[in-house]
């Protein structure tokens, strides 16, 4: 297969050029947490905050008799940030890294790489510090589940990756999905159990959750922190699926688009 | 003097799509579906930049591409440094290219001088190591003292393109193909500049040289190309190039 060839190209010269990725994101770490008075802690405390309130509002107007519902909201709200950081930035991808892509040579998926990295490791040091947090609160249990939390982040990844080339690809030729998609995100973030947990919905409505890609990707991520169990094996399928089949998609129109897209910015 | 192929085109061929309606935005397009209108008659054109081209580059050669503006002297260079893939025929490169197609491509305005060293050197393909070997001459030679840690956004015009041309200049390819040159600096540092280039044409194995100004191109090219309308209609010596190119009435 040809384009599983070129697939597999575009990765090797990736992996060549690894040290742009590498640097991008330790430059732009610095950057963040250097360059202001309480540095690191406000990665964690910002959304900490954030979700603190919305935690503080929601506990009190759904009355939510759900034990550890802070967690349960936690860990979604952070995850979920780390998915609507990729899909609000995907369109600037390629679009503001014009001036790199007409006048030197990079494999594309450079551009989407960074950012993906950029955000995970963000989000892995957040998740961290919030998991401790929690332990030292006994409001989090180390269980043997915990062993199970690669398999959402890695294929979150992939899936996010995927997702970044088809938006960033979009976005070079629709310029104002960048001021449309974080209302879609917006929308996405109470269409999705993050809030609220699935069962505190009526039946009729789960199907509209089980269509919701971000669901099983939340969920995944969820279960193991706040229940200490592994998901159901078909919600993992579900996500390996989910994520493979938008990873070839983002890639296919990756290379399709890959000559064309310099003469359109 | 020649020796093994670095670079071999064969029938290379570059067609792109122009987009001449300016609907870059799903609300327009949306629009223009739904009332079922087309802004423009005709809303892209096919614009072939290279046609055919075949044609070898041996070690030691000294290359220089003269034409008109628009005549696919750039084009042939992006091609070259990978900007751009053929869309027709098969284009071979050996060896390490690095192109000079604009001084400052590589730099990310939000980094500092040093973190742009880096980066830059990264884009490359350079390891770290090697370009830490040569950081400090870097800075050195820019003239940029402690500046090196601000980022790049503040820098003065002359600081930026002095960072800028140092580091395209430090590393050394077995290609090196440049367009046009640089023109900002103060008069000291064009004397720098010059004798820095002068010392890298010298050092690499091969030179590509795209410019209109065909005194720099007969004082450092052995075989010279015309191109006209995407294609090569004239290859010889830099004279005889030269002088086809003025004949031809080209050069207006």
């Amino acid at each position: 297969m040809q384009i599983l060839q070129d697939i597999a190209t575009e990765y090797r010269e990736a992996w060549r050029f690894r040290y742009v990725i590498k640097s991008f994101v330790s430059t732009k770490l610095k950057q963040r947490y250097r360059r202001s008075f309480l540095g690191y802690f406000w990665t964690i405390l910002a959304p900490f905050m954030h979700y603190a309130i919305i935690g503080f509002v929601m506990s009190h107007i759904s009355r939510s008799s759900m034990p550890n519902y802070f967690v349960y909201m936690f860990s979604g709200s952070v995850f979920f940030s780390v998915i609507a950081g990729v899909i609000n930035g995907s369109p600037m991808y390629l679009l503001a890294n014009e001036h790199f892509i007409k006048k030197i040579y990079l494999p594309k998926i450079i551009f989407v790489l960074n950012t993906v990295t950029l955000e995970f490791v963000n989000f892995g040091l957040t998740a961290l510090s919030l998991v401790l947090l929690g332990i030292v609160t006994k409001l989090i249990h180390f269980s043997m589940a915990f062993f199970y939390l690669p398999i959402p982040i890695l294929f979150g990844m992939l899936l996010l990756t995927g997702l970044g080339c088809i938006i960033a690809i979009a976005a070079v030729y629709f310029r104002d999905l960048i001021h449309i998609l974080p209302a879609i995100m917006q929308a996405a973030f109470f269409l999705t159990p993050i809030l609220y947990s699935i069962d505190m919905i009526p039946v009729e409505y789960h199907k509209f959750i089980y269509i919701n890609p971000i669901y099983y990707l939340i969920e995944c991520f969820r279960m193991p922190i706040v229940h200490a169990e592994v998901p159901p094996l078909s919600y993992t399928l579900a996500l390996v699926g989910i994520s493979i089949f938008t990873f070839m998609l983002g890639m296919v129109l990756l290379k399709k688009y890959d000559n064309k897209i310099v003469f359109r910015l | 003097m020649a020796g093994e192929t670095f670079i071999r085109f064969e029938n290379v061929g570059l067609t792109y799509d122009l987009y001449l309606d300016k609907t870059n935005n799903l609300k327009e397009y949306l629009i223009n579906k739904l009332t079922k209108r087309r802004p423009v008659a005709k809303s892209m054109e096919k614009v072939e930049a290279l046609k055919n081209i075949n044609i070898e580059f041996k070690q030691g050669e000294r290359i220089g591409i003269i034409g008109r503006n628009g005549a696919g002297k750039s084009t042939m260079l992006k091609v070259i440094s990978g900007i751009y893939k053929p869309t027709a025929g098969r284009l071979v490169v050996n060896g390490t290219i690095q192109p000079l197609i604009e001084i400052g491509a590589g730099f990310d305005p939000e980094f500092t001088g040093r973190e742009n060293i880096y980066l830059n050197g990264y884009m490359l393909g350079f390891s770290k190591e090697q370009i830490k070997r040569k950081e400090a001459e870097i800075i050195e030679f820019a003239e940029l003292g402690e500046f090196i840690d601000v980022p790049v956004k503040y820098y003065s015009s002359g600081m930026s393109v002095r960072l800028a041309f140092t580091i395209a200049t430090s590393i050394e390819p077995e290609i090196l193909a440049f367009d046009e040159m640089l023109a900002a600096g103060d008069i000291e540092f064009l004397n720098k500049a010059k004798a820095r280039m002068d010392e890298l044409i010298n050092k690499a194995k091969m030179l590509i040289l795209v410019s209109h100004d065909l005194s720099m191109i007969s004082a450092l090219c052995t075989k010279v190309l015309v191109v006209h309308q995407g294609q090569i209609c004239f290859i010889g010596t830099s004279e005889e190039a030269i002088q086809y190119y003025i004949n031809r009435g080209y050069n207006t």
